[in-house]
């Protein structure tokens, strides 16, 4: 289903961050956020899972306009990704495997073969599930993170400033894994200009505005 | 044992000048605290001083519902010193985070009469003394536990949102947090316990041992008294925490940064 953002306005500290914005991201469709710093480009993000309170206008999944009764359901389908992956004590197993010990998630345990899968797709061994996952460097951190969501079939990704930390060699192989995923909406904040090379959709954020929305 | 020497407030007056050391040190490194120190000072001795005159009359009088009263007043107090420091707004705040740290001390003070009759720890000059103590150590914990819980989910809401949007509750989402918060705030008080009596002779020890008493009774005081402050401390961080949740996130699961008064 499509994501839709119609009117939307927020403001900090009584100034507009952006205003009587309008975008709508396809299914599968994958957009990068750019602007230059402090534009509002997480905000923007962060919008999309109403975990930033639009001051006005709304946000649309499909037909249904997203609130406080249907926000985690919605949820259920987003997977956000930040800056740094979460801090985490215990092996790689355990990281990927983190959201069945959620009580939403507890009945759904992927098969061994599923993780198994995925690590090769991200060009991991299987043998790295017994590592520490903070003996990772952050680029790989950040590629679990991408498996833990592929995992839970998360079909939006939203993906805020994930390679800033990263060398170009990681950037551009995180970047490539993203951008081969099928079937998956991919929002990207970014500044990076291998995010801006990568064939995606642009959307800049300026002044207040966000340009090139066009599909 | 002999009767304890009292000291004359003249010469109690004359040892205060002793902080002029500090005051020194201050002014080698040019370093702004010599107001609030002195400020401090001042705020102690009057404070002090007037407990010793409400002292005085509660235990004259020694009414249960009295003493109840005072130890409600601490409790309120020692409430607000925490969510001051841990720069959170009080209001509803306080309505959430006040019944847990009752709990607490109630849990605790009822504790006592496992080594106590209930006659004897309903007297004002056992519960006001042990009240006192327990509610002065809840509050060094209790702001570590605040002030690093809220900061932790503001620098890393990212991690928050991550944790949520994998299908965390919010309980969920906020547990690694809460349990780092946590581990700040206990693991002062286990190595304090680890050392007591080989680095510093505790408070209440000393007292007991200036006022009059054995070691022997000194110590069992003290040993209880440890255990208690641990216990309410270890309650007191968790219930507080863990209430405060209900009203510092709205209905979209956003952490509410109107609570926060001094957070970057």
């Amino acid at each position: 289903m499509a994501l839709e953002l119609k009117n939307a306005g927020i403001q900090k500290g009584g100034r507009w961050l952006f205003r009587h914005t309008d975008c709508l991201i396809d299914t599968g469709e994958k957009v990068v956020i750019t602007g230059p710093s402090g534009s509002g480009k997480s905000t923007l993000l962060k919008s999309m899972l109403l975990f930033e309170a639009l001051d006005e206008g709304s946000l649309w999944y499909g037909e249904q306009q997203l609130d406080a009764s249907n926000i985690a359901s919605y949820r259920q389908n987003c997977a956000y990704i930040g800056q740094k992956a979460p801090g985490f004590e215990g092996t790689v197993k355990q990281f990927v495997t983190l959201p069945y010990t959620f009580r939403a998630n507890r009945n759904h345990a992927p098969q061994p073969d599923e993780i198994r899968r995925l690590l090769l797709k991200f060009d991991f061994s299987p043998e790295i599930q017994a590592t520490q996952f903070d003996c990772l460097s952050g680029g790989e951190q950040q590629r679990m993170c991408i498996i833990q969501a592929l995992l839970l079939r998360r079909t939006i990704l939203m993906l805020d400033e994930i390679t800033s930390s990263l060398d170009a060699a990681n950037s551009a192989r995180v970047i490539e894994e993203i951008n081969q995923l099928k079937g998956c909406t991919v929002i990207v904040v970014s500044h990076d200009i291998q995010w801006l090379q990568a064939g995606m959709r642009k959307l800049t954020l300026r002044d207040g505005a966000l340009f090139g929305r066009e599909a | 044992m002999e009767h304890t020497f009292s000291i004359s407030p003249c010469m109690l007056a004359v040892y205060l000048l002793i902080l002029v050391v500090p005051i020194t040190i201050f002014r080698l490194l040019h370093l702004r605290l010599t107001r609030s120190l002195l400020v401090a000072t001042v705020r102690m001795v009057v404070q002090l001083s007037l407990v010793a005159v409400y002292l005085r009359v509660i235990f004259r009088i020694d009414s249960l519902l009295l003493n109840i009263g005072w130890l409600c007043v601490m409790l309120l107090v020692a409430n607000l010193s925490v969510l001051h420091q841990s720069g959170m707004k009080k209001g509803r705040l306080l309505l959430v985070t006040f019944p847990a740290y009752a709990i607490s001390v109630i849990f605790v003070l009822a504790s006592f009469m496992i080594v106590f009759p209930l006659s004897t720890i309903i007297h004002a000059r056992y519960l006001i003394p042990l009240g006192g103590m327990v509610l002065g150590n809840l509050l060094r914990g209790n702001i570590i536990g605040f002030d690093r819980f809220y900061t932790g989910l503001q620098r890393r809401e990212y991690e928050y949102i991550h944790y949520v949007t994998l299908g965390a509750t919010r309980w969920e989402a906020v547990r690694p947090f809460m349990r780092e918060a946590y581990r700040a705030a206990m693991a002062p008080q286990i190595a304090g316990m680890a050392t007591i009596g080989l680095v510093a002779l505790p408070g209440m020890m000393t007292g007991q041992i200036l006022g009059g008493s054995t070691p022997t009774v000194a110590i069992k005081y003290q040993i209880m008294i440890m255990v208690a402050i641990y216990v309410t401390m270890a309650l007191s961080v968790f219930l507080a925490l863990v209430a405060s949740t209900w009203v510092t996130f709205d209905c979209y699961g956003r952490l509410r940064r109107t609570f926060f008064v001094t957070r970057h």
